[in-house]
């Protein structure tokens, strides 16, 4: 038979069968004298051999059912490799699972209201100025609901402090005041009972309460006849009327009371103070609810031009309202944690790849002893579905502990009670895991089953170009995204460092601040006599320096603008001509600057609480308001009128107070005005008290202060000031301390990528260096030659990881404070962490190669 | 007398019973034991089944001829199915002479 019509016969056989008999087949066929039956035959024996190939998933699902003892019984073999692959693998799945958890529970679930799509939250906007959305006048809610054509209904609610005293001891309930149509707009009915009848949400109506389900557990035990017990707030008793679901507000939250508006402040079109909330007709989008609302005020502007002309409305999306502040940086804590599920993905696969170069022989061995490539193939498959199994199994459980632990210290983050396992994140994570981990698996198994068995004893344990060119790629692709994230961890590290150790403008050591509960609607008077007297009385302690109150803590994220006019000359009030000039505000009293360790520069404090209403209305400015609306002027006596309250007083300007962060730790000063506040206008304040000592001695003395004043009113929020500013930068903490363990764990993987390949390098290059170093080759230059094969790579790595840091800095950009995103000290710095980590996973096996015995090398193989 | 019935995988156990052989020795020793003339697909499609069962087994390649060799297991396997004709023959042998 002709050579060329026998090449074209074997061709028609499978490429496996070729491979293994195509030459002595090949060569019987030749000497074969070519008759058309012999043809026939030929052809006959190849269908034949192409339809047992097929039958070979068949061969697959038998080897299936092997016993799994024995996959189990190869990985004890080699410990070390299964431990490390279900560690690496476990906490790529529980750091994702984890993470994604706490990002789908804070800012993906929807809200839990029906409908909760069309909610939107609802402000007053001043058109004039830009960065002036306000609270709503109780009046406007009402005129924007008769108005307006694309809301089901407008609401608003406000919080405060009230104190039960209808148990043993007084108790402070976290309450929210709310404007009728509050629970219509929510859509959500109560567990028990009712929510207010329109009779009740009228002033002079009768006094109703709704409780939330952990007050209802609290204090009633869960006991379904509360609907016929009641609440004293504020000295007067409330009927408790239903109790709503968890979960329909925060933890915090204890009760809504009607805030049943007094008829004279609705005629007062410039009280501004519910956060309004308000569920949009179906099918209309936000934007159609923003234009609607701005052409209601608009008319409403034409009526009453006085109150109503300057100001908008400001509608935006009620989710995003409330946890769109979270969503970049728990994003950005996501992203993260998906590069590090790669690097622990890419680290298993090179683990699996280095183990199963090491046993090519035994796989080509259990090949040609007569195991088919599908037992072979399903051997490893079951091998790694064992790793995959064990470790998402240990992930589950950590996550279990993690969320519970975590659920506390996340409970600054809304929406974080009760976090649980993600079970789609769990889901996803791991099969993703298991996936790529048998995917790296199969790859070599079947090249390792594909060869000459010859061919395959014979090389085997001397590596492969084509692994170890596998193998190079996935440790440089670990490289590169270790490098990212040790790069961004770098920053965020720095951040920290800066954000903690910015200068807040006063000194938080040495200071408490608590609340004594007071709702709005109290005896002004009388609270503002006992104001008077708390302040005496504190001042009273021995060790106590300063005490006085605000409305807002410093760096508490009270961002409250307003427009005020500055007059030019020193006078006596009389119209002013300039500018509106957009200002921060607090209220303050005598004793707050001094408390809080602040400085005032100029001028004086405000007068004592019990004088301020003698003269005229007085105020401080920051340093920041001076240079920027005044030149620098002296301004101290100069006075200043509300832009939008024409009915308000002016105020004059009693001295100047250097530079505190207000806003929040992270933006710089922007010009502030501190109103002296008289006894009684805030009744909830946050009251500061200064020592010479260690604040938190000071808690029980401030505690029984208060007690001997108002005995029936709840103290609560004792705490130390520094542990209140703590909170404001705990997120970054928490960003940075998440990032960091992810950062340096993904190095470490890094590492423990390249230490394998150089071990493998270093075990399938064993003769040749044994032979090189028998004949005479220095240690140290075999040592080198190693290292030099790998630094190509952790150069190409780091750079691949800088060029996606560069990629990368817009992200970061807005996380970051005080660096910039790709500072060069930092970047550096990364980098040469990873680089040390590099060398020193690189040097250890390689010396190690270096001790090689050059006679034992040899015999080995 | 030809005996065309006996399946390839057993003529090629028959035809190593007495010691390796590569392929073209086979058809021979197979043409003359049972008067059969294999055809080379079928012979290598009994070959790569008899391998993957582990009863027969390549020996190291003389230039491209490669011979095979009975292994234990095909030695016990051969002896049995032999013994079975053997069987076999003899009783339908005797059930002829007695009709």
């Amino acid at each position: 038979m002709k050579p060329t019509t026998v090449r074209r016969l074997l061709r028609l056989y499978p490429r496996q069968w070729r491979q293994r008999y195509g030459d002595e087949f090949a060569a019987l066929l030749e000497g074969h004298p070519g008759r058309t039956k012999t043809v026939l035959d030929v052809i006959a024996g190849a269908i034949a051999a192409r339809t047992r190939a097929a039958r070979h998933p068949a061969f697959l699902l038998q080897a299936m059912l092997r016993p799994w003892g024995q996959a189990a019984r190869v990985l004890a073999r080699r410990p070390a490799f299964a431990i490390s692959a279900i560690l690496i693998l476990g906490a790529g799945v529980a750091a994702t699972t984890g993470v994604f958890s706490i990002v789908d529970a804070v800012v993906l679930k929807p809200l839990p209201y029906p409908k909760s799509d069309r909610l939107v939250a609802v402000l007053e906007a001043n058109s004039a100025k830009e960065e002036a959305a306000s609270f709503l006048a109780p009046a406007r809610i009402e005129d924007w609901n008769r108005l307006n054509r694309t809301f089901d209904a407008i609401a608003g609610s406000y919080d405060e402090n009230v104190t039960e005293t209808g148990g043993d001891m007084p108790e402070r309930i976290a309450a929210r005041r709310v404007s009728p149509r509050y629970f219509d707009v929510f859509g959500v009915q109560p567990r028990v009972g009712r929510t207010f009848l329109p009779g009740e949400e009228v002033s002079s109506g009768p006094l109703a309460v709704v409780i939330s389900d952990g007050l209802w557990a609290r204090r009633f035990d869960r006991n379904r006849d509360v609907t016929s017990r009641r609440l004293t707030l504020a000295g007067k008793s409330y009927a408790i009327v239903g109790v709503m679901p968890p979960g329909f507000a925060g933890p915090a939250l204890d009760a809504w009371i009607p805030a049943q508006t007094a008829p004279s402040l609705m005629q007062i079109r410039d009280a501004r103070f519910y956060a309004g909330v308000g569920r949009l007709k179906p099918g209309v989008t936000v934007a159609a609810g923003q234009t609607d609302l701005s052409r209601v005020q608009s008319e409403l502007g034409r009526r009453y031009p006085k109150t109503d002309k300057d100001w908008s409305a400001q509608v935006t999306d009620f989710a995003t309202s409330r946890v769109g502040q979270y969503r970049q940086p728990l994003l950005f804590l996501l992203g993260a944690v998906a590069l590090f599920l790669l690097i622990a993905v890419a680290n298993t696969a090179s683990l699996t790849l280095t183990q199963l170069q090491r046993r090519e022989s035994e796989l080509a061995i259990r090949a040609f002893l007569g195991a088919t490539r599908g037992h072979v193939l399903v051997g490893v498959m079951q091998e790694i579905l064992i790793l995959a199994v064990i470790a998402t199994l240990l992930a589950l459980l950590a996550d279990m502990m993690l969320l519970r632990i975590l659920s506390a210290a996340l409970a600054s983050l809304p929406r974080t009670a009760g976090l649980s396992v993600d079970w789609r994140a769990f889901g996803v994570a791991s099969l993703s895991a298991a996936a790529a981990t048998l995917l790296c698996g199969a790859l070599p198994a079947w090249r390792a089953t594909r060869r000459g068995v010859a061919a395959a004893v014979s090389r085997a344990g001397r590596g492969t170009s084509h692994d170890s060119r596998s193998q190079r790629v996935l440790v440089g692709g670990q490289i590169a995204v270790a490098t990212l994230l040790l790069c961004t961890t770098g920053l965020m590290l720095r951040s920290y460092y800066a954000l903690s150790h910015v200068d807040p403008g006063f000194d938080p050591s040495h200071v408490a601040t608590f609340h004594v509960g007071a709702a709005w609607d109290e005896d002004r008077v009388a609270v503002g006599l006992m104001q008077e007297q708390f302040l005496a009385a504190l001042g009273n302690i021995p060790s106590v320096t300063a005490a006085g109150f605000t409305n807002f803590l410093p760096a508490s994220d009270a961002t409250i603008r307003y427009q005020v006019r500055l007059q030019n000359d020193a006078g006596n009030g009389a119209a002013s001509s300039t500018e509106q000039l957009t200002v921060g505000e607090r209220s303050v009293t005598r004793g707050y600057f001094k408390a809080l360790g602040a400085r005032v520069s100029a001028g004086g404090d405000c007068p004592e609480l019990a004088t301020v209403r003698d003269g005229p209305a007085k105020a401080l400015v920051n340093r920041r308001f001076v240079t920027m609306y005044a030149e620098g002027r002296a301004v101290v006596g100069r006075y200043m009128t509300w832009a939008q309250r024409q009915s308000a007083a002016p105020m004059e300007i009693a001295g100047i107070v250097d530079d505190i962060r207000e806003d929040n730790l992270r933006a710089a000063a922007v010009p502030y005005i501190y109103v002296c506040l008289g006894p009684g206008d805030w009744p909830d304040p946050e009251y500061v008290v200064r020592t010479t000592g260690d604040p938190r001695t000071l808690l029980a003395a401030i505690r029984s202060s208060v007690h001997g004043i108002a005995p029936s009113r709840a103290v609560f929020a004792l705490m130390p000031l520094e542990q209140n500013l703590g909170a404001s930068i705990g997120e970054t903490r928490l960003q940075t301390t998440v990032l960091s363990a992810f950062g340096f764990s993904a190095v470490g993987l890094a590492a423990i990528g390249l230490y394998g390949l150089v071990s493998l390098a270093v075990t399938s290059r064993r003769r040749e260096m044994g032979i090189r170093i028998a004949l005479g080759a220095e240690p140290r230059r075999v040592v080198w030659e190693l290292a030099a094969r790998v630094t190509w790579l952790v150069a190409g790595g780091a750079v691949s990881g800088l060029l996606l840091t560069v990629i990368a800095q817009r992200q970061l950009r807005a996380l970051l404070f005080g660096v910039a995103p790709l500072d060069p000290v930092t970047l550096l710095g990364a980098v040469a962490v990873l680089g040390v980590t590099a060398s020193v996973a690189t040097l250890v096996p390689a010396w190690r190669a270096a001790r090689i015995d050059p006679v034992g090398a040899m015999r080995q193989s | 007398m030809p005996l065309p019935d006996l399946s390839p995988p057993l003529l090629v156990l028959s035809s190593l019973a007495d010691g390796p052989k590569h392929g073209y020795a086979m058809i021979e020793e197979i043409e003359r034991l049972a008067g059969v003339t294999l055809g080379p697909g079928t012979l290598y499609g009994a070959i790569a089944r008899l391998e993957q069962a582990g009863l027969i087994q390549p020996l190291s390649p003389t230039e491209r001829r490669q011979p095979y060799r009975l292994t234990a297991a095909g030695a016990r396997e051969l002896s049995a199915r032999l013994d079975a004709m053997r069987r076999f023959a003899a009783a339908s042998l005797r059930r002829l002479e007695s009709r």
